[in-house]
């Protein structure tokens, strides 16, 4: 099954070549937590603060059903 | 004389929106200020209370009331950090009408300023930014009472505040920002941005969950706080900043008028890129 990932500022130092109009298009196996995604995807956890999937906030054990649009945000910390 | 006779001697009847109003000119306000040795924000703030409404503030009112205006008049608030956010900060809180601006920055500023920071003329590279802040905020309401403040932002910047908003430019100062407003009980206003993305949340002086909860991935190691390089490729562009600072000002119009905040069992998370506003609830922040 396959996911689309978001990813949003200082996260994409870790995701080669973004584009952010398409995000990423990633192949996880049914029941795939956040959290081994962001392990998949080599993106540290400390660093998501916000976890949107389908729209909705959802949190590092929230299990992928596939086909999810899933958006993965810092914290921001310029003034 | 007493002041208020001083006032209602300069005021004028006017018509506006099927009410009668007695208004007062900025001009007149200066005059008695001048007359009275008071301040002008304190005059400003007794022409209100006594029903006297300077002509500025003439359309605030209907979204919000002449005692409210007046509540607003008396109300001190502080800026830390008169870059973007803080530039938008102050001049939304002039144009509005908050009684007393107090402005801290060590910085000058730099051509660089310019793309967002309000206050960044051209010409003005070199200058203090609270020094650009003193001279230009009377053009844009010389009510109030502007206070600023060179150096850097410490403790003893909070006395007499009742509003703390957040313009500063790191994790870091903002996590020290947090704990000084903890101690002294006064309401926090934290905003910060990047590129297209910007966060508020409004912490009240009895709230379990502070500041260190957004920069957890900072508690180990704070220098980390204060490196913005990683962060800095991604710029800031100027309608991302005046949209986290409107939505900073909106909650301190809240917390002045003692109205519940929006944002403080939130993080409201904005990203422009999607054009989404995600209110986070506190819990779901990971």
């Amino acid at each position: 099954m396959a996911v689309q990932v978001f990813v949003a500022a200082t996260l994409r130092q870790y995701v080669s070549n973004y584009k952010p109009e398409e995000g990423i298009r990633l192949e996880i196996p049914e029941g795939t937590t956040v959290k081994l995604l962001l392990d998949m995807l080599g993106i540290p956890e400390q660093e998501v603060k916000v976890i949107m999937v389908n729209g909705v906030h959802a949190s590092l054990d929230t299990q992928l059903e596939g086909n999810e649009r899933i958006g993965l945000f810092p914290a921001v910390g310029g003034g | 004389m007493k002041a208020f006779e001083l006032i209602k001697q300069k005021s004028y009847e006017i018509e506006h929106a099927g009410e009668k109003w007695q208004v007062i000119q900025d001009a007149d306000i200066l005059d008695l200020a001048e007359k009275l040795r008071l301040p002008p924000s304190k005059v400003a703030y007794l022409s209100t209370s006594a029903n006297v409404l300077p002509l500025r503030y003439l359309k605030n009112i209907g979204t919000i009331t002449i005692k409210q205006q007046a509540i607003l008049c008396d109300t001190k608030i502080l800026v830390a950090g008169c870059g973007g956010l803080g530039g938008t900060l102050i001049h939304l809180a002039l144009r509005i009408g908050f009684g007393t601006i107090r402005c801290v920055d060590p910085d000058r500023f730099e051509a660089a300023n310019a793309n967002r920071q309000w206050f960044h003329f051209s010409g003005y590279e070199g200058m203090p930014k609270v020094d650009a802040i003193a001279k230009e905020s009377k053009k844009i309401n010389p009510l109030v009472t502007v206070e600023p403040v060179r150096g850097k932002l410490n403790l003893q910047h909070l006395k007499g505040i009742q509003i703390v908003l957040d313009g500063l430019d790191n994790p870091s100062d903002r996590l020290d920002l947090d704990g000084w407003c903890k101690e002294r009980k006064i309401p926090f206003v934290h905003g910060a941005v990047r590129g297209i993305w910007g966060q508020i949340h409004t912490i009240l002086p009895d709230a379990e969950s502070r500041l260190e909860a957004i920069y957890s991935n900072l508690s180990d190691n704070r220098q980390q706080g204060k490196d913005s390089s990683l962060e800095e490729k991604y710029g800031i562009l100027a309608h991302t900043v005046t949209l986290v600072a409107s939505l900073q000002i909106s909650e301190a119009v809240k917390l002045a008028l003692g109205f519940p905040p929006s944002f403080s069992k939130h993080l409201l998370y904005i990203d422009l890129e999607q054009a989404v506003f995600l209110k986070v609830p506190l819990d779901s922040i990971t």
